[in-house]
This record gives structure tokens, C-alpha cells and sequence, in this order.
């Protein structure tokens, strides 16, 4: 422990990947319980493979057509929350139609990532960094932007809580109360995606659903109420995220994975506690 | 009454899904006081009827007032129970929140006004559950779980309150107390309650609107005769082993 700590002093790559996963661990811990209790883990694992259409496109258009601006977590913000427009608005109009249109988005993001990848210019393009994730390379970029869109997300779920619990329990009530629940379901899934691309550095798009949904599952088998379920999701989240750097950090091993095998390991003690 | 004062008003209604009308030319009008029971067998119109009186669906043909204007602009005044198979029964809210919701028209950003709280304490002292306020609705009995889906309808102050089958989940042994509350709210507000229960019909109705497609009004008590002809046989032998219930003859039930 006193090495991790030691090392968290000198090295900035550390302590950056430690704030980035403390910073996102705020707002997936909220929005996570929001996914599992509406259950719609599904949508959220579509949005997390769409990513990687975006980040594609945004590295492909990046060096071939040499447009600066447009980095990877732009593009990965671009493709998560179109995604989830598009899953949110068949959803609600043709209900029978979701789970095609969920499909093809998940094939879609990745198949057209990978062709952009392959197309794109120069030097090879660490694609498993991605896919996998890999906290070590966040920058203090990486922070600052991870601390503006945690911000977002839990500033506008404060906000709009009520309305989106209202909208999760009985859709069609909140309809007749005079609430545009269409609206408010379609903010809660730009919210996930948000949520999503906070977690691609942290454990990539393939592991990000399990962080959306392993800390809110395990803190629901302890409270009934979803204010609580947050809180203690958000506490979990924390412990996850820097136990798995800690864990990864002494253990050598990649920092992804480890993450997320401490919150499975956290879900399957509680399902056996309880 | 006059027929302008109603507080529901259908003129030559028709409405179609597909090709076949569920509802041809009904006519009818339901006066303040009221308590009507909406009667009939599936299929036969029943749920599009409250539909066409919430403004979630627009008639084909004719036209409908509720209280005096169009349904949409109605809402507010309207209280609506929903069936409770609607929405996920584990969902982790306590009933108060619940209670709650039917403040919504009022709530701009954050939390909900004092005032809105108080009126969601008084709608759930008004149907006897302001003990289990902050109890999970999870944990609630079936019945205790529809009065605080109509404590979320009453704290909106509503005129008229629309029940879509308020007793189809509930267990036999609490349903008294949950027919208590329905009796109360009659003598206070308009009631239109759409059940295939005999007894909730005999309790609580004033008169009954039978939809089979077309819309007829009758008096009660019904006619047996008219009941015959109204349901198929099921309907009949769950109203006798009710009775059966009520007389201390527990053969024909379930519970133990």
C-alpha cells in the first residue's frame, strides 16, 4: 500500500487515472441505479458498443481529413448519444421494434469502428485501449473533462429527479399529469451515454456495462429506496475503482478488468448475504 | 342537472384500432355525483372508453366533453387509478413518493413544494395508510398498494376519478377495507370505475354503463337476468363463492 501511495506523489499518470475513476464513479454509481431499476441494462450495453463507431470516425477524420478538434471522446460522445436517441425514440413510438433496433445499433457501432480504424492513416491505432480500456493512459485533459460531464450528469438528474423516477415508475401517469415523459426518458438515456463514454478509458466499451450496472444491482439487495441505492452505488463505485487501480498497481495486471472483477465479486457476496 | 352541466359527455362516439369499430355511436352523459360502474366483456370496449376519457386516444367519429371541455385539457381535474399490472411493483420508491407523482403538473425543478407534501400526507390519511407513508411500496398488501395508487390520484384534488379494475390484484380477505374506501369517495366526487366484480358493482355503483361496443345505461341493482346476459359463467360463479365467503362457507375459496 505504501508503494501505491508513493507512487500516486510522483507519478502523474496514477494519480490522473485515480480522479478520472473517482470523478466518473459519481455519476455511473446515480445513473447506473436509474439503469438497473427502470431495467434497461440492454439499452445501456447497445449505447457502450456504439462507441465505438464514434471513436472510429473521430480518429479516421482526425488524421485523414486532418480536423483537429475532433478527438476521440468527441466522437465517442457524438455516436453514445445519437444511439440513444435513436433506441429512445423507436422505443417509445414502436415498443414491438426495440430489440431489433438495439441490435443493429450494437452491430452497427462496432463493425463501422473497426472499417474506420482499418482505413485510417498512419501508424496502427491502439485499438484494444478501447475496447478494453486502459486508465494509465488518461491525461489531465482526460480529468478535467471527466469532471465537467460528471457535473452535467448529476447536476441535471438532481435537478430533474423526481421527474425521472416519476417517468421510470408509471410512464403513462406522468403522461397524464401533464409531463412530456417521452422527453424526460430520452434525457435519461443522453445521461447513460454520457455516463458511458466517462467509463470507455476506465474499463473500455466491452466492461462498461458492468460498471453501469454491478454497483447500482449490488446496492438495490440492500435499500428499497432509490435515493439510498444511489448514494450506496456511488460509495461502491468508489471502492471498485480505486481497489482495482490499487489491486492492478500491485498486482501488475491491466486495471479494466480487475475493476470489474471486484464488482462482480461484490454482486455475487451480496446475492449470497441476502 | 342539465345535460351542459355533465361531467362526462359522449355524442355519437365511435372509435376503431383497426378495421372492426370497438365503440359505434355511444351517447351517453354522467352528472355531477355520479357513481357509475363500467361493466362488459374484454374486448368489448371497456379500457378504450376510459382512453377516449383521458385523452390518450382521439375518437374517430362524435365528440367528447369532460367536464365541459375537450379530454386533454381536462387532465388535471381528472384523478386516474391505473390497473396496477402497469408498472413494476419492485420499483424502489416509498408509497409517499408514490403519492407524490400526482403532483406533478406543480413540480418545476428540484423537490416538490411544502404544500404538495402536505396535500400527499392528507391523501394518504384520507384512505387510512398514513402509517405505511414511508414504508417501500414493495412491501405493501395488494389492496394497501390500490389506495395509495388512489391517494395519488386524490392529491391532484380531482372532480372526477377514473378507476380502471381496482380490485383485479387484490386478495379477498383485504378487499373489505379497500371497498370502505371506494364507498367513502363516492359521497364525495364523481366516480366512474371500470370492474368485472359483481360486489364491487353492488357497493359502490349508483348505475351501470355496459359496453359491448355500443354503450347501455342501467339502474341498480341489476337484473339477473341482465347480469346473465351480461357475463359469461366465470363471472357468475366467482359472485357466488363471494357470497359464499361473506357467510362464513369458505368451500369453494382458495385461502386457507
Amino acid at each position: 500500500m505504501t508503494e501505491f501511495l508513493d507512487a500516486l506523489r510522483t507519478v502523474p499518470l496514477l494519480r490522473y487515472a485515480l480522479f478520472a475513476g473517482i470523478l466518473s464513479s459519481l455519476s455511473f454509481g446515480v445513473i447506473g441505479s436509474f439503469v438497473v431499476c427502470r431495467r434497461i441494462g440492454y439499452i445501456a450495453a447497445a449505447i457502450a458498443h456504439s462507441v465505438l463507431g464514434g471513436i472510429g470516425a473521430a480518429i479516421y477524420f482526425n488524421r485523414a481529413h486532418d480536423i483537429g478538434w475532433l478527438n476521440p471522446m468527441i466522437g465517442a460522445l457524438f455516436a453514445a448519444v445519437l444511439s440513444a436517441l435513436v433506441i429512445g425514440c423507436v422505443s417509445l413510438q414502436a415498443k414491438e421494434r426495440e430489440d431489433t433496433i438495439i441490435g443493429a445499433i450494437w452491430a452497427i457501432g462496432m463493425a463501422s469502428g473497426l472499417l474506420f480504424l482499418h482505413f485510417t492513416p498512419g501508424t496502427g491505432v491502439n485499438l484494444e485501449s478501447y475496447i478494453f480500456g486502459n486508465i494509465l493512459l488518461t491525461s489531465g485533459t482526460d480529468v478535467l473533462a471527466t469532471g465537467v460531464l460528471s457535473f452535467v450528469v448529476l447536476a441535471v438528474t438532481l435537478l430533474y429527479y423526481h421527474k425521472l423516477v416519476a417517468v421510470c415508475f408509471d410512464e403513462e401517469f406522468a403522461r397524464l399529469r401533464g409531463l412530456r415523459s417521452g422527453g424526460y426518458f430520452l434525457l435519461l438515456l443522453v445521461l447513460l451515454a454520457v455516463s458511458i463514454v466517462l467509463l470507455v478509458r476506465l474499463t473500455g466499451i466491452i466492461l462498461a456495462i458492468a460498471l453501469i450496472v454491478l454497483p447500482a444491482a449490488t446496492a438495490s439487495r440492500f435499500s428499497h429506496s432509490l435515493w439510498r441505492i444511489m448514494i450506496l452505488a456511488v460509495a461502491l463505485s468508489l471502492v471498485y475503482t480505486s481497489g482495482g487501480l490499487w489491486l492492478s498497481f500491485q498486482t501488475e495486471t491491466p486495471t479494466g478488468p480487475i475493476i470489474v472483477l471486484i464488482a462482480a465479486a461484490g454482486y455475487v457476496i451480496a446475492l449470497l448475504k441476502r | 342537472m342539465s345535460d351542459s352541466a355533465a361531467m362526462v359527455r359522449f355524442e355519437g362516439v365511435s372509435h376503431r384500432y383497426t378495421k372492426p369499430l370497438v365503440l359505434e355511436d355511444v351517447t351517453f352523459a354522467i352528472e355531477r355525483g355520479d357513481s357509475v360502474c363500467v361493466i362488459g366483456p374484454n374486448g368489448g370496449g371497456k379500457s378504450t372508453l376510459l382512453k377516449l376519457m383521458l385523452g390518450v386516444l382521439e375518437p374517430a367519429e362524435g365528440t367528447i366533453h369532460m367536464l365541459g371541455r375537450p379530454p386533454r385539457d381536462a387532465r388535471k381535474r381528472i384523478g386516474y387509478v391505473p390497473q396496477s399490472i402497469h408498472f413494476d411493483p419492485l420499483f424502489p420508491v416509498s408509497a409517499f413518493d408514490i403519492v407524490l407523482m400526482g403532483r406533478l403538473d406543480r413540480l418545476r425543478l428540484g423537490r416538490f413544494s411544502r404544500e404538495c407534501r402536505q396535500a400527499a400526507s392528507r391523501a394518504l390519511e384520507r384512505v387510512d395508510l398514513a402509517a405505511v407513508a414511508h414504508k417501500p411500496f414493495a412491501a405493501l398488501s395488494g389492496g394497501q398498494k390500490q389506495r395509495v395508487l388512489i391517494a395519488r390520484a386524490l392529491t391532484g384534488d380531482p372532480e372526477l376519478l377514473l378507476l380502471d379494475e381496482p380490485t383485479a390484484n387484490i386478495d379477498l380477505s383485504i378487499e373489505e377495507r379497500f371497498l370502505d374506501t371506494l364507498e367513502a369517495l363516492r359521497e364525495s366526487m364523481t366516480v366512474v370505475l371500470v370492474t368485472h366484480d359483481l360486489d364491487v358493482i353492488s357497493r359502490v355503483g349508483a348505475s351501470v354503463l355496459c359496453v359491448n361496443h355500443r354503450v347501455h345505461r342501467h339502474s341498480l341493482p341489476l337484473a339477473a337476468e341482465t347480469i346473465r346476459e351480461i357475463y359469461s359463467g366465470a363471472h357468475r360463479i366467482e359472485h357466488d363463492r363471494r357470497v359464499r365467503h361473506a357467510s362464513g362457507d369458505h368451500s369453494a375459496c382458495d385461502h386457507d
